[in-house]
């Protein structure tokens, strides 16, 4: 049979963000696929490296447009632990709070885009109102619905009051529920089931040769979460589940992003419960001292990674960042392979790619 | 406990220079020479350390090291010094597939050379860059520090 290859991309169907693969088909079966990035290549790591570190926190803010505050957090305790700096409790707790809320935020976005991608509007309506809710606490807390703003070396920002924590719980408890119907919808619906079992399978063994991390590798059975891991902030006086699955398809990434939602629920509940009292930030020392700082925290994607170096001066020497997207993104060709076309849309929203994160 | 015992036979390998200077890493570091890559590897593979997380250009005054960073409950980095002119390192794909994104960058970047890896399309870059590698030291990108910082 003659083989056609179809160019998708850069402006896509599938994604709101440029991506461009050209697909090879025999028939109706994908052969093999070809990735192109950079179409939104900004240059931030070369751009971090003539802004002082404050500015830098307003320029990582822009790294992604969905986990922006996992990317400050990150960068800011790197830049912390090279300066040797003790955040107060209450600032680390009130920047745990935006993680698992932006954690929340993002999975939903994410089950919405899926349903869309397979044809359940439905679902995708239910997933995206949901969503609503966590971001109307999210600028409630910071001001802002995705970039908040809100870190700082040393701390953050700005602090919570009490009206906006009782907000803050009884919103917890309507997206609770809904949670829990989103639950029911993925793990029994036929047609969801029907859309995403059995494709885009990895086995234990492709998560550990690709290096995957986040809920793609937990839903392969891999059993990784830097907030167990190497816990940062203050996890480990919290208490939370590892959801993890062992069939390694979209269906399984489905199961442990609902999942996992729930659990950023309870995170968010235990964090407002314990919120401790005090201070929220230190002041920054100007000078930051020679040295490399390597910052690992568990975005909703997966593992997030800084490295930055110090020369002494105003600007860092050099900032890296590794988002987990990239990792993903080296799984497709394999997992598109032998699938019918029309599957196609099913796989790529289902390892939830963000382009502007694997770019940078 | 991995990493430490990975550590210590991966220090056996490395010939650290006099003249080799470079600043502290709040994780674990072992300098190493391009030809010394693949062996370390090995033996991180043999202690069950398998997680490349990224790989990281960085200068030290004027010489490029890679660090390959590994994590295996906690990190361990090799600093791959990278001598001019031969100006390469292997690829470790056939090891790591993982890492292919990683040497494209490293490559499109740094323009330093992978052995054994085909970088001869763009991944990152436009297709008609004619900028020279963005993130090397004698680039014309190379933005100029603010005076005061110095």
């Amino acid at each position: 049979m003659s083989r056609v290859t179809i160019p998708i991309g850069p402006q896509h169907p599938l994604l709101k963000e440029p991506l461009s693969f050209s697909i090879t088909l025999e028939g109706e079966k994908v052969i093999d696929s070809v990735l192109r990035l950079g179409y939104v290549h900004r240059g931030i790591e070369k751009l971090a490296e003539s802004r002082s570190y404050i500015q830098n926190i307003t320029l990582f803010e822009r790294v992604c447009g969905i986990c922006s505050h996992i990317h400050t957090t990150t960068y800011c305790q790197a830049v912390e632990g090279l300066l040797g700096l003790n955040v107060p409790r209450r600032g680390v707790y009130i920047r745990m709070l935006l993680c698992e809320l932006e954690r929340i935020h993002s999975h939903l976005l994410w089950l919405g885009v899926l349903a869309k991608n397979i044809g359940l509007n439905t679902v995708f309506m239910y997933a995206w109102r949901d969503r609503e809710i966590v971001l109307d606490l999210m600028e409630e807390i910071s001001g802002g619905r995705v970039s908040h703003a809100i870190n700082t070396i040393g701390g953050v920002r700005k602090n919570l009051t009490e009206y906006q924590l009782q907000k803050l719980i009884s919103g917890l408890v309507v997206l609770s529920s809904r949670v829990e119907d989103l639950l029911r919808i993925v793990e029994n619906d036929r047609s969801f089931k029907a859309r995403t079992r059995g494709i885009g399978f990895l086995s234990e063994e492709d998560v550990r040769r690709f290096c995957v991390v986040g809920p793609i590798a937990r839903a392969s059975g891999g059993r990784v979460d830097l907030r167990k891991d190497a816990p940062y902030a203050y996890y480990e006086e919290l208490s939370f589940n590892v959801v993890t699955m062992s069939e390694g398809d979209v269906w399984a990434r489905s199961m442990v992003r609902i999942q996992e939602t729930s659990e950023a629920i309870r995170l968010c509940e235990q964090i407002v419960e314990k919120l401790p009292s005090g201070e929220i930030d230190v002041t920054m020392k100007r000078k930051v001292p020679t040295g490399e700082f390597i910052s690992r925290s568990e975005a909703p994607r997966g593992e997030v990674i800084y490295f930055v170096k110090s020369d002494g001066s105003q600007s860092p020497a050099r900032v890296k960042v590794r988002t987990p997207t990239l990792t993903a993104l080296i799984t497709l060709p394999q997992q598109l392979r032998g699938l019918q076309m029309a599957d196609v849309s099913a796989v790529v929203a289902g390892v939830d790619l963000c382009i502007a994160c694997a770019d940078r | 406990m991995t990493v430490k015992k990975a550590f210590i036979a991966i220090q056996k390998l490395s010939l650290i220079r006099s003249d080799d200077s470079y600043p502290p890493l709040n994780e674990k570091q072992v300098l190493l020479s391009a030809d010394q890559l693949l062996p370390a590897i090995e033996i991180l593979q043999k202690n069950n350390i398998f997680h490349l997380t990224t790989i990281t250009g960085v200068y030290e005054g004027q010489q490029l090291y890679l660090l390959y960073h590994f994590w295996q409950q906690e990190g361990i980095t090799l600093r791959i010094a990278i001598n001019q002119p031969a100006n390469e390192v292997p690829t470790l794909t056939h090891l790591i597939p993982g890492a292919l994104f990683y040497e494209r960058e490293i490559a499109e970047m740094f323009a330093v050379q992978i052995k054994g890896l085909d970088t001869s399309q763009k991944m990152f870059l436009p297709d008609n860059w004619e900028g020279g590698a963005p993130m090397r030291k004698e680039s014309p990108m190379a933005l100029n520090k603010k005076s005061e910082d110095q």
